[in-house]
């Protein structure tokens, strides 16, 4: 008999997880499995549970029923582990008022330990089109620049899985593209990442696997989904 | 850059984080460190004029109503031996507080996070010990130092038993006290345990309240054991340092220093989310105080009470008033502890009655007011939720009017329990006669009105802020603030007239009939104008 084919530990893994809140679910259980180098995104109306079901996903809200594990072990927010290994990027502003643009990214590249941090700081405000609003305070940026600065805080810093929810919001279409092609980019590299998204195009050039989140979970393929989003 | 390795756990990063942003902050502020002293000056001044006047009018409760004797006002309503000792009332006061403050701390979370730093610094991979402990230590000088401040005019009225020497170490101990309060509210957070606390704490003072009015409370008070229960009790030790005694501070130091190092040890238990939801309830807490949102603090910390399912809405049809009318009995029946809340307060009177020395007239009038403002607020809390949301009864075939009214009808049966237990409870014990209790039921019909007022009151106007001497002021602010206490004023009024003279005459009653109309017809009558923000829960 030939050798059956293995499989290493799965990044993520969670097994008949509800989401929601007050011990009711709001969406239908998931059981999915995320390795690295795969993009996987969630699609639904709005208020179907895709940010419930994120925020349960990546530790950051206990799960009303079911499990989720990270590397084999329960998630757990907290761990060392956890925060060298999740970039997470919160759904709201969250700024020190006092604080510019470029420290708040120095911030997380030194907590990081990434080398040349000056550096890695001057490529994440060039990309995100911040260089000119590097000395300014949160106040002083658009909402549009706040969000960049946000998803600049998570790409700034090393890790195995990203989690984004609507991370195309406050976005144009230019930059919507850039960030497809940088999600891309990392996945090849390695990484994981777990995103909610609206919009279909962003879908399409992201993601590799795609669930329709409702009062059941299905998986579908992000060109079939994209197709139905379109309609 | 290479992913990171999700197993490898290794020791935190060196990088301090909060040091990092005490620089950056130090480089980007503003303000001038003139500016900044200028800004300390006027708390401390504000505290001081804060302190002189809360002295004054302690000195003068202490002076005009509870020394002066044989006065209509001042004469004591009940006498004999059955009466409490203040030497047991006054801690047994402070145990009440000390189960207030400790239940406000475990509401706003001692331990807590802003959304920025739950994600620029819990994020890091460092010691979030290190990161939550200032924070945690900040929360713990303001509330030492609150507590401290409060207590001055009690040690400077409490008869110390070293002058200024004892005032000074007595607001010490208070401070002390309150710390010990903080970290053992942070300890029942980090140990998830505020539901049992909240309850022991609520079954405490249920406790105090239901058997200080009784004769069994002098009994018990003059057992040798409840002098060692409460000599036990931290919250006494404040009075025991204005007496003389030392103990108690080394003892509050030993409890502080426990306390820290054992929520330095748990500090990094709770998840970044808790952090996050405990710190916009604080911040919630802090902007409601701030603008004088009453309403709004009330909301952050009593938050409703738990919904009880089995209760159904009846599916008959019926009028829409008496759909109204149903849909608040069905909200009161669904949270039954702001039922009880309301009527356990109506023992706050006689409990104060039953103190010997501070039984006056004038004070147990006063208790009776501040059990109605609270009663009332308490009974408004359904028609609060209509009025923040009224395109709910919009549907229904009723004028507004209507719906005011059938709002009223739920506040006026709980507020009628309540006149029934408050006035009940001191004529019982014989402090009054029983025109009281008749007339105190008639003025529960106003404080029906006084609830819908308070309930159906505009915001203030943030937006549009009118210049005042001091200060820059919302307009229709005080009118905003006093919406609700005036009508509860003023619908107690009458009552309040006959126990104070020890009187009953008939136009009193006349007098209670009108005003008890008057609010309950004003308060149930909408705003001819639309009100351009209805506070969302504020005071009945």
């Amino acid at each position: 008999m030939p050798p059956s084919p293995t499989r290493s530990a799965p990044l993520l893994q969670s097994d008949a997880l509800a989401a929601g809140y007050g011990g009711t679910a709001v969406c239908g259980s998931l059981t999915v499995r995320l390795d690295g180098g795969e993009c996987l995104a969630f699609i639904g109306a709005n208020g179907t549970g895709k940010s419930t079901l994120i925020r349960t996903l990546s530790g950051r809200q206990a799960p009303v029923a079911g499990s989720v594990r990270l590397n084999g072990s329960p998630v757990a927010e907290g761990s060392l582990a956890y925060r060298r290994a999740v970039a997470a990027v919160p759904d709201e502003d969250a700024f020190f008022p006092s604080l510019t643009a470029g420290e708040h990214l120095l911030m997380t590249a030194r907590g990081h330990q990434v080398r040349d941090p000056d550096t890695a700081v001057g490529h994440e405000l060039e990309f995100f089109a911040l260089t000119e609003r590097r000395h300014a305070l949160p106040d002083e940026l658009s909402s549009g620049q706040r969000r960049r600065l946000l998803l600049a805080s998570a790409f700034i810093r090393p890790f195995s899985l990203m989690v984004l929810d609507e991370p195309e919001q406050r976005l144009d279409q230019g930059m919507r593209g850039r960030l497809a092609e940088r999600i891309r980019e990392r996945v090849d590299a390695g990484a994981a990442v777990l995103m909610a998204t609206h919009d279909p195009g962003f879908l399409a050039a992201a993601a590799d696997r795609c669930v329709l989140v409702g009062e059941e979970t299905v998986e579908l393929a992000p060109g079939q989904a994209a197709g139905m989003m379109s309609v | 850059m290479r992913p990171a390795a999700v197993g490898e756990l290794g020791r935190p990063s060196g990088f301090d984080p909060l040091a990092f942003t005490r620089a950056a902050v130090r480089r980007n502020r503003a303000r001038t460190t003139a500016e900044s002293l200028g800004d300390a000056y006027q708390i401390l001044l504000a505290a001081a004029v804060a302190l002189a006047y809360a002295g004054a009018v302690l000195n003068g409760l202490l002076e005009g109503l509870l020394i002066e004797s044989g006065a209509t006002l001042t004469r004591q309503l009940l006498s004999g031996d059955t009466q409490l000792s203040g030497a047991v009332a006054v801690p047994l006061a402070l145990l009440c507080a000390a189960a207030a403050a400790l239940k406000l701390f475990l509401r706003v979370g001692p331990v807590s996070a802003t959304p920025a730093q739950a994600h620029w610094w819990l994020g890091l991979p460092v010691d979030r010990r290190k990161v939550l402990a200032w924070p945690a230590a900040a929360g713990l000088a303001r509330a030492s130092a609150a507590t401290g401040l409060v207590f001055v005019p009690v040690a400077a009225l409490a008869d110390p038993e070293h002058g200024l020497a004892s005032v000074v170490l007595g607001c010490l101990a208070a401070a002390g006290l309150g710390a010990v309060l903080f970290l053992a509210g942070a300890l029942v957070q980090l140990s998830r345990l505020q539901r049992p606390a909240h309850w022991l704490l609520s079954a405490l003072v249920t406790a105090v309240l239901l058997v200080a009015p009784t004769p069994l409370a002098a009994h018990a008070a003059r057992s040798a054991w409840m002098d060692f229960v409460l000599l036990l009790s931290p919250s006494s030790w404040p009075l025991l340092v204005l007496h003389g005694a030392a103990w108690p501070l080394a003892a509050l130091a030993a409890l502080v220093l426990a306390g820290a190092v054992a929520v330095v040890m748990l500090l990094d238990r709770l998840p970044a989310h808790e952090l996050v939801a405990s710190g916009q309830a604080a911040g919630q807490a802090s902007a409601a105080f701030y603008f004088g949102d009453v309403g709004g603090l009330r909301g952050v910390l009593v938050p409703d009470a738990k919904a009880k399912s089995w209760f159904a809405p009846s599916r008959k049809p019926a009028s829409a008033f008496r759909i109204l009318v149903e849909a608040d009995a069905l909200v009161f029946l669904r949270a039954p502890a702001r039922i009880g809340w309301i009527l356990l307060c109506g023992l706050l009177p006689a409990a104060v009655a039953n103190v010997a020395g501070a039984g006056s007239a004038v004070l147990v009038g006063v208790a009776l007011l501040v059990s109605s403002g609270i009663a009332a607020a308490g009974a408004s809390s359904a028609a609060r939720s209509w009025a923040a949301r009224p395109a709910l009864e919009a549907g229904l075939p009723i004028s507004k009017a209507g719906a005011r009214l059938a709002h009223a009808m739920l506040p006026a049966v709980l507020l009628m329990a309540w006149a029934a237990i408050a006035f009940g409870s001191i004529l019982a014990m014989g402090a009054t006669g029983p025109q009281s209790l008749a007339l105190g039921t008639v003025a529960a019909i106003g404080l029906a009105g006084a609830a819908e007022r308070g309930a159906y009151r505009a915001g203030p106007g943030w937006t549009d802020p009118a210049a005042v001497p001091w200060n820059y002021l919302a307009a229709r602010a005080i009118t905003s603030y006093l919406a609700g206490p005036d009508f509860t004023f003023l619908a107690m009024l009458p009552v309040l007239a006959a126990i104070l003279t020890g009187e009953l005459s008939w136009w009193l009653v006349l007098l209670q009939l009108a005003c008890s109309g008057f609010c309950l017809w004003r308060g149930t009558r909408p705003a001819e104008r639309p009100a351009r923000a209805i506070a969302r829960l504020p005071l009945g």
